[in-house]
């Protein structure tokens, strides 16, 4: 769409985003100009936003912004679940055991670091190029749509979209990226196939050094001096709290096993040693093994068999990183009869529906495949030239249960509230409005 | 076009972006409809005004103000720099503490509310969005202090009970990071570490660049 078809609502907000951090004063001139409208529509629009106070002037032919602009940022960051009574009717927490359950807060100083965009600026429309690492599992189909989600909204200032899927393949991710940086992107999204391929690492630092702006989204290389910013989640609050809540919930006692994804993969890494840590603080709690699962349910059952019948009793609890492999572990207790013992994990719809249905004791923090949308966001306010953080967390919510709190460990939302009895096994609730969105075309599917 | 239409596109952004701030709105057409604006052409604003940035949606769907639109309100201020920061910060320290979590902006004795993460410890009080202060502060940066605030809905005055941490200020405005606190409760020693811990996040930030 070019710049006069928007409403005066968009150039009004474009207007409103054109003021640096500082509200340095515009020239009018400059205002209509980067508009690219009339002179009679720019100035009719201006002397509107004057009168309600959304700008003001500041001298001779300047205009900054004015009262209502700065009351923007009177905003709510989240929706509170719990304010509504009847979802979330949680006990509330008596101040004794607030103190105790008050848990350290994790500073990553990454989070805010700032980095300025400016360089980056250009007009819109833009041509971006998404390298996907795969979409072999659910969680990353999930994270693919949410990304299409946000450029049907982003339609304007997209010209083109251009995703290419590496199939878990370094050499022919390196192959794709040549191929879309022919094809004359503005941006490169990427999500890294192998952390450690040195190739793809040294290529990355060349078109860094180029100029081409790189963001990554849910993986990202080990040198990650060529990336403008890092879009992800903290693996490590997803290992932490999980097995805080598992320990807390086995008061403090118990053979616990313990269910990772994929063998390599930085996020299983990090998730685990956050749990083991956890684990080691509590010195009733036995971990008895650590299985890789590829986070795959078939995977997930076939340990749980194999561990099942070399104990030959169950556990009291079973730690997984996700519910990709969580359903397969739960899958295994179901056939086999029985109690099953408390499980973490969540991402898979199918996980909070057994949970749910068998009343199982559970804990879950979605790994959010939103974070697709959030990094094409990015994209855009890097190629806007905006000021923006090195690295991108997407919030993790606590998903539990009524009744399973623990003293340390509170809900940011119900299992039963989250679940989505209407959707599919394999739906992935964590990819944000994506998920009751209409699905794109397949032309505009990865290739 | 005549000047009138120019005011009712002026009219529809404000009704459209204050919307989410008085109930939540899981549709465009809730939001339409609770903005008061036709649906003929709501429904082509409101793609607008989430494409660029001054609404977004939570992974419920929810439309929740928008990172342009925090950020133009700390631009108003002159103070843009502290808008990265502030979700990162707020949404950490809110889940540390159960308490809601915010930042504000001091200027001429005034404080501005600005975004904020509901606590669950909390959620009974509803934030406005200027304070006035009990008695005049006594702030220094990175030193937590118990602070009550005022703030008048038609005829009722409110206190509400704060901790407030200032991170940064300039020639013309205060930066304070804070914690409402539980009505009748003072602060812990743990709301004030935390506090400090995250408060000292945000001054290094902003003195780093």
């Amino acid at each position: 769409m070019s710049k006069d078809q928007k409403s005066n609502v968009q150039r009004i907000a474009t207007i409103l985003k054109g003021f640096d951090a500082n509200n340095t004063p515009r020239r009018t001139h400059d205002i209509l100009e980067d508009l690219g409208v009339t002179r009679s529509t720019g100035f009719g629009l201006l002397r509107a936003m004057v009168s309600a106070g959304w700008l003001e002037r500041f001298d001779h032919g300047s205009l900054r912004l004015g009262p209502k602009a700065c009351g923007l940022v009177f905003a709510a960051l989240e929706v509170p679940e719990y304010q509504d009574a009847r979802t979330l009717a949680a006990t509330p927490i008596s101040r004794s055991k607030l103190e105790l359950a008050m848990p350290d807060l994790e500073w990553d100083p990454r989070l805010v670091r700032t980095v300025d965009a400016s360089r980056f600026r250009r007009r819109a429309p833009y041509r971006i190029g998404f390298s996907n690492a795969s979409t072999t599992n659910a969680w990353r189909r999930a994270m693919l749509q949410s990304m299409y989600y946000a450029e049907k909204i982003s339609q304007a200032q997209i010209g083109e979209f251009l995703v290419r899927d590496a199939q878990d393949d370094p050499e022919l991710q390196l192959h794709q990226i040549d191929e879309l940086v022919r094809e004359g992107i503005d941006l490169l999204l990427i999500s890294i196939t192998s952390v450690n391929d040195t190739a793809l690492g040294e290529r990355l630092n060349y078109l860094a050094d180029e100029g081409l702006p790189i963001v990554a989204v849910d993986r990202r290389p080990n040198d990650r001096s060529s990336l403008v910013s890092f879009v992800t989640a903290s693996d490590h609050r997803i290992g932490r709290i999980s097995a805080l809540w598992l320990a807390e919930q086995l008061k403090g006692r118990g053979r616990v096993w313990m269910l990772s994804g994929l063998e390599g993969a930085s996020p299983a890494l990090r998730r685990q040693q956050a749990a083991l840590a956890v684990f080691s603080e509590f010195p009733g709690i036995r971990v008895e093994n650590v299985s890789y699962t590829d986070w795959t349910e078939g995977s997930g059952y076939r340990v749980m068999d194999k561990l099942l019948d070399e104990a030959r009793r169950t556990p009291d609890g079973v730690w997984c990183d996700s519910g990709l492999q969580g359903v397969g572990s739960l899958r295994r207790f179901i056939d086999g009869g029985g109690s099953i013992p408390a499980h973490t994990g969540g991402d898979l719809n199918e996980m909070y529906k057994l949970c749910l249905h068998h009343k199982v004791p559970m804990a879950a923090l979605d790994y959010p495949a939103s974070m697709g949308a959030r990094a094409l966001e990015i994209a855009l306010d890097v190629l806007g030239g905006s000021t923006l953080p090195q690295r991108v967390e997407e919030p993790v919510r606590i998903v539990l249960p009524r009744g399973c709190e623990t003293a340390s460990v509170k809900a940011d939302i119900w299992a039963e509230r989250h679940v989505a009895w209407d959707l599919g096994n394999e739906t992935v609730l964590s990819q944000g409005p994506a998920l009751r969105a209409p699905k794109p075309s397949s032309k505009r599917n990865a290739s | 076009m005549t000047h009138s239409a120019y005011s009712r596109a002026v009219e529809l952004f404000d009704a459209l972006i204050h919307a989410p701030d008085k109930a939540p709105h899981a549709t465009p057409a809730g939001l339409i409809q609770a903005a008061g604006i036709p649906s003929s052409s709501g429904y082509r604003h409101v793609a607008a005004l989430e494409a660029e940035g001054f609404l977004r949606r939570n992974p419920a769907g929810t439309y929740l103000a928008g990172n342009s639109a925090i950020r133009t309100g700390f631009s108003g201020f002159g103070l843009g720099n502290v808008a990265p920061l502030s979700q990162p910060i707020l949404l950490r320290l809110r889940q540390a503490t159960q308490h809601t979590a915010f930042l504000a902006i001091v200027r001429d004795l005034d404080l501005h509310m600005g975004p904020y993460s509901v606590g669950r410890e909390t959620r009974g009080t509803n934030l406005q969005p200027f304070y006035g202060f009990e008695s005049i502060p006594n702030l220094s940066i990175g030193r937590p202090e118990e602070t009550v605030l005022r703030s008048q809905n038609e005829q009722v005055v409110r206190r509400t009970g704060t901790l407030l941490a200032p991170v940064s200020s300039t020639r013309e405005s205060l930066v304070v990071l804070g914690l409402i606190l539980q009505p009748g409760w003072g602060a812990t020693d743990q709301l004030i570490q935390s506090l400090e811990s995250a408060s000292q996040q945000i001054t290094e930030a902003l003195e780093g660049r």
